[in-house]
């Protein structure tokens, strides 16, 4: 079921009323089963596109349940291989093609985030930190839960087990709370039906201009051309991701669920490094937690040498996203986008290394809290993730087209021309959002008074409401539902 | 506090000191890597198998990723070491 | 829940003030036009903007006096040519709308006539089809279209009142209830007018952009800019080079596309029992000499139009000789000072007897 459309909007409804007028000791049992399956329904056109999504969540099931009773270091390879290799198989990713796939339509949306929660479940079982036994249907709810059903967040089992037991109790709710919670939903629409298709179409205007066969410009204008496109994609991206992710939350607040947060001002990062713990949260979360420290932490107890430290990172770096890019998808494309994020992160932990051997640690602790630093450091992180997102809009021949007719030089350009685009566009926000704060202070009754802000935001949903009415142009899908 | 936890504070302490290599450091229940230039992801674990092999316990991978603060991390060793 | 509930009717009560407050001031900016005749040239100050969006919306228009109608179909050289008023009175027992949309090639005028054709059946057997043709009318639908509807349709399917039913529009509202239905998206209209502004902007900076990366710069004004001071030589050339562009083929050649659609088109207007009146729009000498579209639209026409002309209630007349160079503003449209003249020679095809009719 697409979030943007009639049919949402009264299945959520309707779920919310389910919710809270029926007896609080059904919600958990009987009502969110409900609207998981229902949901989940909504994507398939037989039940039967269903058995080897059922399939995999069954297998995962039992996998945590044999976890349980002998959590055994045997046991754990065993099960976390069955889970991969079962997901790999249904994914149908190319490079498994010696046995045969499976034939027919099948649901493949949302399988990514649940093999990484049967995972995180798997580990967390391994290593003591579930200990509590569970239901199937606390299973189900968990791997299944609607609203993040198609793209997270990816909330820990332990958070949401917790918060399970409270669906019994009564949902607190202020109106203050319900408020802002409606004007995150609006917002994130807003995001979603508006920003994101002018920044798409704005796009696609940069991206006719890219194309081999037609174009005659000298890579100097390709240069230009090409960082252009890749700004206002990432905006595009952006306002996708960052908007569905304002619904979900907020709407599960409305269900009593507490989803955490998957962005958090990513553009506002300092550097390559801190973009991590700012762009899809959760996914970063679980790849630190089983990936990173697990790598790390076993390369420091085979040798435990400071000056070596730095390059453990590095190969972490490297894994880490080497498999982001293979989760993305299995074209080469995806692969250069693992390994070129991979070598940005080694390339900013080893700028950090040295400069902070160079300059020691006050006058580099300085140099780091300075605006200049600051804002190139926030712009060219912009315009290297935007590099790295061309893969997701360009094939892999026109990728190695492009690298071949700009060249080495070409790419730095543009990561310069990029970053200081970004810089300057990320310091003007940044102004002019002091100078809105500053406004509502000056302006205090209006920054406080209720209607003017409800008049803003009802604003804001009015104008929403007749674009999606004119479809003067189409909703973008959302990007993540694809991976 | 009783003395087991001032123990363990201490500890812990030094541990800070040695892997930040910072002699004047002084850690407090609430502090975490914004308090701290130099603890990211990466110190994060150094810092981690440090305490891991300082009190002798062994951390598994929830417990690695989910000590955020210094609080977090005494009431992990306590709960390590009293078993 | 109570909460939840009121909040969201908290904002629904403040949506419905917008909603009011846009509606109130579409009125107040484009109030409804009192004329009951449909041009297209006037579309600009109705909320509807576009000749598109003027014909969808305002179709019940037609119904509103039980006279005869003409219905002027083709390019912006029909809108241009073919003013209502003067022909009114050169008509007087018919009512004249002016339907011409501009950039239209034979299926767009096809999916016009298709709208048309869901006014009543009686109706449609006292109209008149003027459809007014060119070279330019035959540029087939993929250089012009690419792969989308035409701007009719499309402009029909947007806000859900049509549906397409194997290609052909049809209402999804009952034809009475599509005033009101104009009423209630009156705001929407108002942003879309907003909308295309902005795109207007987008498109002028666009094709400065596309100046600046390319090596040549085409002057698109000279074409459909009419200020230029006397036609001179350089603007016939470039203008020569624009239909070049515009028609996409070489040497001047046509697909049978759109000459096969003009036939099924004629097949259409008279099977509704509708008079068509076939109307080769004329072009300044200049353009004729230099195009060698033209020369071979002279030649590929004669057979479609004759076949046209076999269905009976069929006429045909070539404006060509009817006009001179001066009388056009650029290398395609008319002044509108021709229009008495026009009127009056059309008058005497559709008051002519069927066996007197023409054939090439």
């Amino acid at each position: 079921m697409d979030f943007v459309s009639v049919r949402f909007v009264i299945f959520m409804s309707f779920a919310i009323l389910a919710f809270h007028l029926c007896s609080k000791k059904y919600r958990a049992k009987l009502i969110m089963p409900l609207l998981n399956a229902f949901f989940i329904l909504t994507f398939v056109k037989h039940p039967t596109e269903l058995w080897p999504f059922a399939l995999f969540l069954v297998t995962g099931f039992w996998c945590i349940k044999l976890m349980e009773r002998f959590p055994t270091k045997k046991n754990a390879a065993l099960t976390i291989g069955a889970i991969l290799t079962l997901f790999i198989y249904v994914k149908k990713y190319a490079f498994f093609s010696i046995v045969p796939f499976m034939r027919g339509v099948y649901l493949t949306i949302g399988l990514s985030y649940i093999l990484f929660r049967i995972l995180h479940i798997l580990i967390d079982i391994y290593g003591g930190a579930i200990k509590e036994r569970f239901s199937a249907l606390t299973f189900f709810n968990y791997t299944c839960m609607f609203l993040t059903f198609i793209a997270g967040p990816i909330q820990r089992f332990q958070e949401y087990q917790a918060v399970e037991r409270n669906l019994g109790e009564k949902v607190p709710l202020k109106r203050e709370d319900i408020r802002k919670d409606l004007s995150r939903i609006v917002n994130g629409y807003f995001k979603v039906t508006l920003l994101s298709p002018v920044f798409l179409f704005i796009f696609n205007e940069f991206f006719t201009r890219i194309d081999s066969a037609r174009y005659e410009a000298t890579s100097f204008i390709l240069c230009v051309v090409y960082t252009g496109a890749c700004f206002v994609y990432t905006l595009h991206l952006y306002c996708n991701v960052s908007g569905y992710m304002d619904i979900v939350v907020s709407l599960g607040r409305f269900l009593g669920l507490q989803l955490p947060e998957n962005f958090n001002k990513p553009f506002l990062s300092k550097s390559f490094l801190e973009f991590w713990s700012r762009w899809h949260i959760t996914l970063s979360n679980w790849f630190k937690f089983y990936v990173f420290n697990p790598i790390v932490k076993a390369l420091i107890q085979r040798r435990n040498k400071a000056g070596l430290i730095p390059y453990y990172g590095v190969i972490a770096f490297f894994v880490v996203f080497f498999l982001v890019g293979v989760w993305h998808g299995s074209s080469p494309a995806f692969l250069i986008f693992g390994l070129f994020l991979g070598f940005g992160m080694s390339i900013n932990k080893l700028y950090e290394v040295l400069l902070r051997r160079r300059l020691g640690k006050k006058a580099y602790a300085r140099v780091c809290e300075s605006r200049w630093h600051r804002a190139l450091g926030s712009g060219l992180t912009y315009s290297y993730f935007s590099m790295g997102a061309t893969c997701i809009w360009m094939d892999f021949d026109k990728l190695m087209w492009l690298f071949r007719k700009i060249g080495i030089f070409g790419l730095l350009g543009v990561f310069l021309l990029g970053g200081l685009l970004a810089a300057s566009v990320i310091a003007l926000f940044s102004v002019l959002i002091c100078w809105r704060d500053a406004g509502y202070e000056r302006l205090y009754f209006l920054g406080r008074n209720l209607y003017f802000r409800q008049g803003y935001l009802s604003l804001k949903a009015f104008i929403l409401l007749l674009f999606l009415v004119s479809k003067s142009h189409s909703v973008p899908e959302f990007i993540y539902k694809a991976f | 506090m009783d003395r087991a936890e001032n123990d363990i504070k201490k500890r812990l302490n030094r541990v800070f000191r040695e892997t930040f290599g910072d002699e004047k450091l002084e850690v407090f229940e609430t502090m975490t890597a914004v308090d701290i230039d130099a603890w990211d992801s990466l110190m994060h674990v150094v810092l981690v198998v440090a305490i891991e092999k300082e009190f002798g316990i062994t951390l598994n991978a929830a417990e690695v990723g989910k000590l955020e603060n210094v609080g977090m991390m005494l009431t992990t060793i306590k709960k390590h070491t009293r078993k | 829940m109570r909460h939840i509930l009121r909040e969201t009717l908290f904002l629904v009560w403040f949506l419905a003030a917008w909603y009011i407050l846009a509606l109130v001031v579409s009125y107040a900016l484009y109030p409804d036009y009192k004329s009951d005749i449909i041009d297209t040239k006037e579309s600009d100050k109705t909320i509807f903007q576009t000749s598109e969006r003027y014909i969808i919306f305002a179709l019940p228009k037609i119904l509103s006096s039980p006279k005869k109608k003409i219905f002027f179909i083709g390019a912006s050289n029909v809108r241009d040519g073919f003013r209502p008023k003067e022909l009114q009175s050169v008509l007087p027992e018919y009512e004249v709308h002016n339907l011409a949309v501009s950039g239209s090639n034979i299926t767009e005028m096809h999916d016009v006539v298709n709208i048309l054709q869901l006014l009543p059946e009686d109706l449609m057997k006292k109209s008149v089809f003027v459809i007014g043709i060119w070279y330019g009318s035959f540029v087939d639908d993929e250089k012009h279209w690419g792969t989308a509807n035409s701007s009719v349709i499309t402009e029909a399917l947007r806000y859900g009142l049509y549906r397409l039913d194997s290609g052909k529009p049809k209402l999804r509202v009952k034809m009475d209830y599509l005033s009101y239905a104009t009423v209630l998206l009156r705001p929407c209209l108002f942003l879309q007018r907003l909308i295309t502004k902005v795109y207007v902007y987008g498109d002028r900076l666009r094709t400065f952009a596309h100046n600046l990366l390319r090596k040549k710069r085409i002057d698109f004004s000279a074409v459909f800019n009419p200020r230029r001071p006397g036609l001179d030589e350089a603007y016939k050339r470039v203008a020569l080079r624009r239909w070049q562009d515009f028609m996409g083929t070489k040497n001047g050649s046509f697909k049978d596309e759109q000459f096969e659609k003009f036939l099924d088109l004629s097949k259409l207007v008279n099977k509704s029992g509708a008079m068509l009146l076939i109307v080769d729009m004329p072009l300044p000498e200049w353009h004729r000499r230099g195009s060698p579209y033209w020369r071979n639209y002279q030649k590929k026409k004669n057979y479609y139009i004759n076949e046209a002309l076999k269905l009976g209630n069929v006429r045909y007349v070539d404006l060509e000789l009817e006009i001179e160079d001066k009388d056009f503003r650029d290398s395609v449209h008319p002044q509108p000072e021709v229009t008495k003249q026009w009127g009056i020679l059309l008058k005497t095809y559709i008051y002519q007897d069927e066996h007197r009719s023409t054939t090439l």
